[in-house]
C-alpha cells in the first residue's frame, strides 16, 4: 500500500504517463499523414490506450487551484458537447493533451515532437524515395509537378518541414547561428521547388527572417537599446494578440466575400478559393455554438482529385463551421493565454504569430503532430522570466555577479 | 541560459554503438519482415490470372462507355449553349422582338418607276437592295442606336406592276423616322447604280404615311420565339442532369468495381527486394534510435560523466567496478589538491547521493587519499535530510559531489548544488560513480 502511494507521490511517474500518453497519440497521428499504410488495430489500441494515459495522469497527479479547475473544467466541457453536436473528437483529445501537459516541462514537449516527427518524415521520405510507398505527384497546369515525399500531399509535407524548422528554431533561440538561417531558407526553396507549397515554403522563409532579425535586435551589441527595448515591447505587448486579430480579420474577410466582384474574385483566385469555400460554408450551414457534422472532401491520399472538393482550409473558419462559435472562442483563449503566459519569451511569441499567419490559409491549428504550441498552457515555461530565480544562469555562468561555485 | 540536461549527440551515438549487437539484429529482422512484403508485392502485381484480366477488360469497357456517354451529352449541351445564347441575344435586342402587338409604329412608302426599260428587273434589282444590298451599308457604325442588324424583320419591301412598297414597323416612333428617312435616302442614291446596268428610269415618290396599326401576328411569332427558348433552356437542364447523372455513376462504378490491380507491371523483382529490404534496414535503425533519443530526453537519471563535462560541470574523476578509477585516484586527487590549496581550505566535505555499498567504498577511498594529501576529510550520506551531516559541511566550505550514473537524477543533482549554494559551500567537482 505504501509503495502505491509512493507511485502517487512521486511526480516523474505523472510526466511518465503523460508522455507515454502523448507519444502514442503524437506517433499515430503523424504515422496518418504519411502513406505508409495504417491498420485499424494500430487506432484501436493508440487512441484508447493514449487516452487512458493522460485521463489518468490528470487525475492521479494533477492538482489545480479552484479558479484554475472551474476554467479547465468549462473547457471539458466546452469540447464534450462540441463531439455531441459535431461529431469531432479531435478537440477532446486536444484539449486533454493540453490539461495532461501540466507541470510537464515544454521542452521536453517539444524534443519529443522534433524526434518523433523527423523519424517518421524521413522513413516515409526514404520509402518513398526507394518506391515502397507512393510518392504522390500531382501534374498541374500552372504550378508543374507536385511532389508529396511520402505524405498523404504536398502542402502537408510542406507544413511538416515549416513546422519541424518552427520548434527546432524555438528551442535554440539565442543559439542559432547563420548556418541555421541559411540551412532554412534552402529547406524553403526545395519545398517550394518540388512540392510547390507556397504558403508553407514562404512561411519557413519568414521564420528564418523574424528569428534573424529578432537575434539580432535583441543580442547584437551594435544595435542600439531603444531600438532593442522598442523591438521587445512591441512584441510583449502586441505579440499575444496576433492570433485574436487574425481569427477575427479571417472571419470578416469571409463573410464579406462577394462571388460577383472582381477584386474579390482575383484576392481569392491568390489565396486558392479560401474565401469563396468559406463564404460558401457560412451560406450553406451557418454559423452555431458548438459545431456540426459537415462533409469535407478534400485532396490526399491519392492523385485522383474529387469533383466534389469542399474543404475549408482556414483553421478559424474550419473551427467556426465545425467546431462552433464556443470552440474557436476558447482556442484563441488558450493561445492568448499561452502567450502571456510566455509575453517575457519572444520566441515563443514569435512562434505563436507565425503559426497564426500559417493557419490564416491551413487547417493544422490544433493538429499536436503539426502545431504543438498549445501545450504551453500548463507546461513548464522554456525559458524565465528576468529576474525569476534560474539555477541555469546562477550556476553555470562563469563569471559575474552571480559566481559560479562549481570550478574547472 | 544553459540547461543543466540536453541532449549531447556524441554520448548518444557512443551508447548506441554499445548496444550494436541488438540493433543489428532488429535491423536483420526487419530487413527480413520487408523482404517478405517485397516478394508478397512483386506476386500480385507481375502476372495476371484470367479472371483479373476479364475484370479489368470488363471494367474499361465500361468506363469507355460512361466516358462516350459523357462525352456526347458535353457536346450535345455545348450545342444547345450556343442556340441558347443565339435565341437569347435575338430575343433581348432584335426589335421585331420589342414590338407591342397592340400598337406597331408603321410607315410606307410607294413609288412609281418609268420607264423603256424591263421594269421588273428594275424593280427587282431595288427589293434586293434593301433586303440583302447596300441598304445596310456602314449604318451599323453610323447609327449604333438603330439597330441596324434587325432590319431584315422590319423593313417590308413588295412588288406591285411598276410600283414599290416599302413598310416599315418599329416600337419607337422617333427611331422609325429616322430609318424611313435614311431608307428613302438610300433608295434615291441606288437608283443611278440601278440605271447605268437596267437602263435609264426614274423613281417617284406617289405617297408616304406614318401610323399606328395592332397585328395579331406579331404577338404570335413573339410567343414562338419565346416558346423556342424555354424548349431549349428546358433541353439543357435536362442535359445538365444527364452529365452529373453519367459522372455519378462513372465515379461510383470506379469506387466499387475498380480492380485491386490494374495492370501487370514490369517490375525488377531484385531491385525491388533490394529497395525494401533498404526501407527495412532503415527501420532497423530509426525506431532504435527513436528509442535511445526518447529515454534521453524522457529521463531523467544521470547518464554519463560526459553529459555532466558537457552542461561545464567539473568531473575530477569517475569510477566503474570492471574498469576502477578513471583517471586514477592519485591523478583525481591532484586537481583536489590544487584546488584545497588554492582556497587555503584545510577540510573537505565528501557529498555522497546514496549509501550504496559502491558508494561507500568510492567515498571511503577518497576520504582516505584526502587525508594522505594532509586535508581533513569528513563524509555525509544524507546531507539534505540530515541537519548534522549538513552542518559539517557548511563548516568544511567546500564539497565534492558524489553521484551515481543510471541512480541519482538530474533534479537530485541539482537540488545538492541549490543546498551548496544556500549554504556557501565551494563545490571543488564531481566524481561520478558506475
Amino acid at each position: 500500500m505504501g509503495k502505491i502511494n509512493d507511485y502517487f507521490r512521486n511526480p516523474q511517474m505523472g510526466e511518465q504517463l503523460f508522455f507515454a500518453g502523448y507519444i502514442l497519440f503524437l506517433w499515430r497521428s503523424v504515422w496518418v499523414t504519411t502513406m505508409f499504410p495504417l491498420s485499424g488495430l494500430m487506432t484501436m489500441v493508440c487512441v484508447p490506450l493514449a487516452a487512458l494515459f493522460l485521463g489518468l495522469k490528470i487525475l492521479l497527479y494533477d492538482h489545480y487551484p479552484v479558479k484554475q479547475f472551474l476554467l479547465l473544467a468549462s473547457a471539458l466541457l466546452c469540447v464534450c458537447l462540441v463531439f455531441l453536436s459535431s461529431g469531432s473528437i479531435n478537440p477532446f483529445f486536444w484539449m486533454l493533451l493540453v490539461a495532461a501537459s501540466r507541470d510537464v516541462k515544454f521542452e521536453k514537449i517539444l524534443k519529443v515532437y522534433l524526434a518523433v516527427n523527423i523519424a517518421v518524415i524521413f522513413l516515409a521520405f526514404c520509402a518513398a524515395g526507394l518506391d515502397v510507398i507512393e510518392n504522390l505527384q500531382y501534374e498541374t497546369e500552372k504550378r508543374g509537378t507536385r511532389n508529396s515525399f511520402g505524405i498523404i500531399y504536398p502542402t502537408d509535407f510542406g507544413a511538416h518541414i515549416f513546422f519541424l524548422f518552427l520548434v527546432f528554431f524555438y528551442l535554440k533561440g539565442e543559439a542559432l547561428r547563420w548556418y541555421h538561417y541559411v540551412i532554412t531558407m534552402a529547406a524553403a526553396g526545395l519545398v517550394y521547388y518540388f512540392c510547390n507549397a507556397r504558403l508553407d515554403s514562404g512561411c519557413t522563409l519568414i521564420l528564418a527572417i523574424l528569428f534573424a532579425v529578432g537575434n539580432g535586435i535583441t543580442h547584437a551589441r551594435s544595435v542600439s537599446m531603444r531600438l532593442k527595448m522598442g523591438w521587445e515591447w512591441l512584441w510583449r505587448k502586441a505579440g499575444m494578440w496576433v492570433m485574436a486579430l487574425l481569427a477575427a480579420f479571417s472571419v470578416l474577410m469571409t463573410v464579406m466575400y462577394q462571388a460577383d466582384n472582381a477584386v474579390w474574385q482575383e484576392l481569392d483566385k491568390i489565396i486558392s478559393s479560401r474565401l469563396r469555400l468559406g463564404h460558401d460554408g457560412i451560406e450553406e450551414y451557418g454559423w452555431t455554438l458548438f459545431g456540426q457534422a459537415i462533409k469535407m472532401v478534400g485532396n490526399g491520399g491519392s492523385t485522383t482529385l474529387p469533383s466534389d472538393y469542399s474543404f475549408i482550409d482556414c483553421s478559424y473558419m474550419y473551427m467556426l463551421l465545425r467546431h462552433g462559435v464556443g470552440f474557436l472562442v476558447l482556442m484563441v483563449v488558450i493561445f492568448t493565454i499561452c502567450c502571456y503566459k510566455n509575453r517575457h519569451d519572444l520566441y515563443f511569441l514569435y512562434a505563436v504569430a507565425l503559426v497564426s499567419v500559417n493557419c490564416v490559409i491551413a487547417h493544422h491549428i490544433i493538429q499536436v503532430e503539426y502545431n504543438p504550441f498549445a501545450l504551453a498552457l500548463l507546461a513548464q515555461c522554456v525559458r524565465r522570466p528576468e529576474g525569476a530565480w534560474s539555477l541555469g544562469q546562477l550556476r553555470w555562468r562563469r563569471s559575474g555577479r552571480n559566481c559560479v561555485t562549481v570550478q574547472r | 541560459m544553459k540547461n543543466l540536461k540536453s541532449i549531447y549527440f556524441n554520448n548518444l551515438i557512443q551508447d548506441f554503438w554499445k548496444k550494436r549487437k541488438i540493433i543489428l539484429c532488429f535491423m536483420v529482422v526487419c530487413a527480413a519482415l520487408f523482404a517478405f512484403l517485397s516478394v508478397k508485392r512483386a506476386q500480385t502485381v507481375r502476372e495476371l490470372t484470367q479472371e483479373q484480366i476479364e475484370e479489368i477488360e470488363e471494367y474499361h469497357e465500361k468506363i469507355e462507355e460512361y466516358d462516350k456517354t459523357i462525352a456526347d451529352a458535353e457536346k450535345s449541351l455545348e450545342l444547345v449553349n450556343q442556340q441558347i445564347d443565339e435565341l437569347q441575344k435575338y430575343v433581348d435586342q432584335s426589335i421585331y422582338m420589342k414590338l407591342d402587338g397592340q400598337n406597331i409604329q408603321t410607315a410606307a412608302v410607294q413609288y412609281g418607276v418609268t420607264t423603256e426599260a424591263n421594269v421588273g428587273n428594275i424593280l427587282n434589282a431595288l427589293v434586293l437592295y434593301i433586303n440583302e444590298g447596300g441598304l445596310k451599308e456602314a449604318l451599323s457604325e453610323e447609327y449604333p442606336d438603330l439597330a441596324v442588324e434587325s432590319w431584315r424583320e422590319v423593313i417590308a419591301p413588295s412588288i406591285t406592276a411598276n410600283l414599290l412598297n416599302i413598310t416599315i414597323i418599329h416600337y419607337d416612333e422617333e427611331q422609325l423616322k429616322q430609318i424611313f428617312e435614311l431608307v428613302k435616302t438610300r433608295v434615291k442614291e441606288q437608283v443611278p447604280e440601278i440605271a447605268k446596268v437596267e437602263g435609264g428610269f426614274s423613281l417617284d415618290e406617289i405617297d408616304s404615311s406614318i401610323y399606328t396599326k395592332a397585328d395579331v401576328g406579331v404577338t404570335n411569332n413573339q410567343n414562338n420565339h419565346l416558346n423556342n427558348l424555354k424548349g431549349y433552356i428546358s433541353n439543357r437542364v435536362d442535359l445538365e442532369n444527364k452529365l452529373i447523372s453519367q459522372q455519378n455513376n462513372k465515379k461510383n462504378y470506379i469506387e466499387k468495381s475498380e480492380p485491386e490491380v490494374m495492370e501487370a507491371r514490369q517490375i525488377h523483382p531484385v531491385m525491388q527486394t533490394i529497395a525494401y529490404i533498404i526501407v527495412g534496414m532503415l527501420f532497423g535503425i530509426i525506431l532504435p534510435a527513436l528509442i535511445f533519443i526518447l529515454n534521453y530526453i524522457l529521463s531523467d537519471r544521470i547518464r554519463s560523466k560526459e553529459d555532466l563535462r558537457n552542461a561545464n560541470l567539473n568531473v575530477i574523476g569517475s569510477y566503474h567496478e570492471k574498469k576502477g578509477y578513471a583517471p586514477a585516484l592519485e591523478r583525481s586527487m591532484m586537481d583536489l589538491e590544487i584546488l584545497a590549496r588554492n582556497r587555503q581550505l584545510s577540510s573537505i566535505f565528501l557529498n555522497v547521493m546514496g549509501e550504496d555499498e559502491i558508494n561507500k567504498k568510492v567515498a571511503a577511498d577518497y576520504a582516505e587519499a584526502i587525508g594522505r594529501a594532509g586535508f581533513q576529510a569528513e563524509t555525509g550520506f544524507h546531507v539534505y535530510e540530515e541537519a548534522e551531516e549538513l552542518k559539517k559541511m557548511a563548516d568544511s566550505k567546500a564539497c565534492v559531489l558524489f553521484a551515481q550514473v543510471g541512480k541519482n537524477t538530474y533534479a537530485q543533482l541539482e537540488q545538492q548544488l541549490r543546498l551548496c549554494e544556500r549554504f556557501q559551500v565551494r563545490v571543488l567537482g564531481c566524481v561520478i560513480i558506475g
